[in-house]
């Protein structure tokens, strides 16, 4: 099972707003914000589950863009 | 506290993320250590040209994934293509073994036979038709090493110049831009100079799916820094025009003359340096292409009057580009306290790409904006070692090794002694370059060529007719791969299995000048061999069978990369790429280095021809310089050349017959040809097949959907695909990537070519479109 990290882009002034919309995903854990960036980490059953949030977190209000940095697959 | 392993990998993978932007996060002391990969291994991302500094994590003997390095320049930031670099090395069908072609087959024999067949068939062909009759077609994704030691094998040992790349068909309108305009190739500039910029022009750039990261830092300026200008020029509107405080739309092939616009605006409202352009610039116009060209000096005066007829409103009408957006951006970029250019294929893969390069090049030297912290112009890089191996290491066909060029009688000779061959070896004619030399293959009059590292058989222009000279049994086609089949090696008569990115070791050169060393993290897979390696053995048992055994063990024996790595450096000292101070040992340290480099104390330069922000060249090669000095141009005083280039548009506009314009790019998932990214589950998910981008209208006209199949016909070929309804391109042009291998839109483009880079027109040619 796939777990990714990432960071999130946001728009000045939209950090509460995506906060909020991230904190509703259930497979998405916020592990905390600096500026304009915020660290998620995206734990999920397969890699179309990570595929479907990051697209989906791409589409949010005030995001300017999602930056994988790190993935790896628990065997 | 205990954790599972589940835990664990979570935290890992935050604590990678929080580094790459500083932030510390309060995880429980020595749990990073206890999740994290056996070891890491400090490298480079394999894509594009941006040069991100990644580490490798491995466990097992095995490359299990990769993080961004924090102290490189890319911050520990990755895209989701570096993100996901590991799958490529393991994918199925990897190059495992030598395969000849027996009919329609390829069958498994030893790397022994593989080189005695190669051998013998080069040999016999330069004995019965001589050196010209054999060729090399190289790549900018090879290591410098590589590059280097093959244009030496060719020019220095065969004496023949047909040994050309890729990067022909990506930023050779880049490279002669840079020459044309400043004396030497490649950016003065750094990524550096993004911190710096308050505006930014891009044009021909869709930087946000072509090089992410670098968009990232210029939308973060952009976000944080005061009354920043993001101006973009592009005929579609992508995510980096959305962003834009100003898009610049318009026809496809027609920027020269907005170009110039800018330019008219700019002396009409006094917002010319006229202080600058005195003291540094010369002006020039080509009155006969050649060859070899005729040109004229020119006078600000003769500039002046040749601008006249540019007005906003006359490139308006040529263009489509509101004159009100064109005077604005003039404004913009000359009156902003630092302005960086950025551009990549749409400008240099068309026929007019050189002079679109030069005019931009126009706009800084007109305004001064150059030479400073965040006043750059800065060619972006599609492949990570275009720059390092191709255009410094001196690989294509009218080059040799650090600036130094064939048709130059002293450079020459100055090879020939570095290297040690007789005086008139090396060819004073330049070979011939891609595409023709894919023509010359074609009639036969190349008998032998071989591919390493790069994929015509997807990636050239008017594709049809050259894979079928590629297919032809009258020739032979050595392809070196890490995948099979691949579009190229399907063609092949041998295919050779290479090792791919960390499975050896060697150096990287990306766009600002950043050499970075890769080590090797695993050995290759199953028989697959560094180019490097098989080079040299071909190379030496290719010169003894000519009868040379002698110049063969001199020229062509080293004990490893470091060996040519330290005879690449020799070749640099003195001239004005000098790195003679960048050692394998303090490459190993670094997180790379920017040349020049010119001793071992040196720290790197970042900021070129000026010796105010640090470039030691500037006192050595022009004494009397107080600060700039563009000493590439020694010839013009180290002055630089404003051009008078005239507007001219593409080879194939759109017409009544082909009402459309086809341009072609690149996509945030896919990279080049898709041999490595297709290989990975992740993105192939995420994108899996090539499609037509549309504009709604023209959608509405044609009567098609999302979804729905549409061929699309030129005059070279035609090809179905899914319309994809978007507004993105303007109206009047339609898009695609050209990674997708079953979908070779290649067959599509034009291989009309810019005649001073010989560089292809991927960007514009005429289709017609109908529902499938």
């Amino acid at each position: 099972m796939p777990v990714s990290s990432a960071i999130v882009e946001i728009d000045e002034g939209a950090g509460e707003a995506v906060l909020n919309s991230l904190s509703s995903m259930h497979d998405i854990t916020v592990y905390g914000m600096k500026e304009n960036k915020i660290v998620i980490v995206i734990d999920a059953d397969s890699l179309g589950v990570i595929e479907q949030s990051t697209k989906k977190i791409m589409s949010m209000e005030g995001v300017t863009g999602v930056f994988p940095v790190y993935s790896s697959v628990d065997e | 506290m205990e954790f599972t392993r589940r835990q664990l990998l979570k935290f890992s993978a935050a604590i990678a993320a929080a580094s790459a932007i500083g932030l510390d996060l309060p995880l429980p002391k020595g749990i990073e250590a206890a999740v994290q990969a056996d070891k890491w291994v400090k490298g480079v991302c394999r894509y594009c040209g941006a040069g991100c500094g990644v580490y490798v994590g491995l466990k097992g003997g095995k490359v299990v994934t990769v993080k961004g390095d924090k102290d490189n320049w890319n911050r520990g930031l990755l895209c989701i293509k570096g993100n996901f670099l590991a799958p490529i090395l393991y994918a199925s069908d990897r190059a495992k073994y030598p395969l000849l072609r027996k009919g329609d087959e390829f069958v498994r024999i030893s790397w022994k036979e593989a080189m005695d067949l190669m051998v013998s068939k080069f040999s016999e062909s330069i004995k019965k038709n001589g050196a010209d009759s054999v060729a090399f077609y190289g790549s900018g994704q090879a290591y410098t090493e590589e590059s280097y030691f093959i244009s030496k094998v060719f020019k220095g040992g065969l004496g023949t110049n047909n040994i050309d790349g890729n990067p022909r068909l990506c930023m050779a309108s880049a490279a002669v831009g840079y020459v044309t305009t400043f004396g030497k190739d490649e950016p003065m500039g750094a990524y550096d100079d993004m911190y710096h910029a308050d505006c930014f022009f891009l044009i021909g750039s869709n930087m946000s799916e072509a090089h992410p990261v670098i968009f990232q830092i210029v939308n973060e300026r952009k976000t944080k820094g005061k009354d920043v200008k993001l101006i973009v020029a592009d005929p579609r509107k992508t995510l980096v025009a959305k962003k834009a405080d100003l898009h610049m739309t318009f026809v496809p092939g027609t920027d020269l003359a907005i170009l110039n616009a800018m330019a008219h605006v700019i002396i009409k409202e006094n917002l010319s340096n006229k202080n600058f352009v005195g003291k540094h610039t010369v002006f020039k116009k080509m009155v006969n292409p050649g060859p070899p060209p005729k040109i004229d000096k020119m006078t600000w005066d003769d500039y002046v009057k040749f601008l006249d007829e540019y007005t906003p409103e006359m490139a308006e009408k040529v263009s489509g580009c509101p004159k009100e957006d064109i005077i604005k951006a003039a404004r913009w970029f000359a009156q902003s306290k630092a302005t960086s250019s950025y551009w990549c294929m749409g400008l240099n893969q068309r026929t007019r790409g050189v002079w679109a390069n030069n005019l931009v090049h126009n706009l800084h030297l007109l305004t001064g904006q150059i030479c400073r912290p965040g006043a750059t112009t800065f060619s972006l890089t599609g492949q990570p070692n275009a720059c390092g191996g191709v255009r410094d290491g001196g690989l294509l066909s009218h080059l040799l090794p650090y600036g130094r060029l064939i048709v130059n009688e002293k450079d020459r000779e100055e090879m020939e002694n570095f290297w040690g061959v007789p005086k008139g070896r090396i060819n004073p004619n330049p070979g011939p370059t891609a595409v023709e030399m894919f023509r010359a293959f074609n009639k036969s009059d190349i008998k032998c060529l071989w591919v390493a590292c790069t994929n015509p058989g997807q990636s050239l222009p008017n594709l049809d007719i050259y894979r079928k000279g590629m297919e032809s049994k009258d020739t032979f086609l050595v392809v070196s791969e890490a995948y099979h089949p691949s579009r190229t090696s399907e063609l092949a008569d041998l295919v050779l299995p290479a090792a791919l990115w960390v499975e050896k070791d060697g150096t990287y050169g990306q766009s600002e000048r950043r050499y970075q060393y890769v080590e090797k993290a695993v050995e290759p897979v199953a028989e697959a061999r560094p180019d490097l390696q098989v080079m040299i053995e071909f190379a030496n048992k290719l010169v003894k069978s000519l009868g040379r055994e002698a110049e063969a063990k001199k020229l062509f024996t080293y004990k490893n990369t470091e060996a040519v790595w330290d005879e690449i450096r020799a070749a640099s000292k003195g001239t004005a790429y000098d790195f003679t101070g960048m050692t394998r040992a303090r490459l190993k340290k670094a997180h790379g280095m920017q040349w020049p480099v010119p001793t071992e104390d040196h720290p790197g330069t970042v900021r070129r021809y000026t010796a105010k922000y640090g470039d030691a060249l500037v006192k050595k090669f022009d004494p009397q310089a107080d600060d700039i000095s563009f000493y590439g141009a020694k010839a013009d005083g180290n002055r630089a050349t404003i051009w008078l280039r005239p507007h001219v548009g593409p080879a194939e506009p759109a017409d009544a017959q082909y009402p459309f314009v086809l341009t072609t790019g690149r996509q945030l998932e896919h990279w080049h040809t898709g041999t490595m990214t297709y290989n990975v589950p992740e993105l192939k998910r995420a994108a899996p097949y090539g499609f037509l981008e549309i504009n709604p209208k023209d959608a509405q006209k044609i009567g098609v959907k999302t979804r729905d199949k549409i061929r699309i016909t030129s005059r070279r070929g035609s090809l179905i695909m899914e319309a994809k309804v978007v507004d993105v391109p303007r109206e009047g042009l339609v898009y695609a990537s050209f990674h997708d291998p079953n979908k070779l839109i290649n067959v599509l483009t034009i291989d009309a070519f810019d005649a001073l880079s010989k560089q292809p027109e991927f960007k514009i040619c005429a289709v017609k479109l109908e529902k499938a």
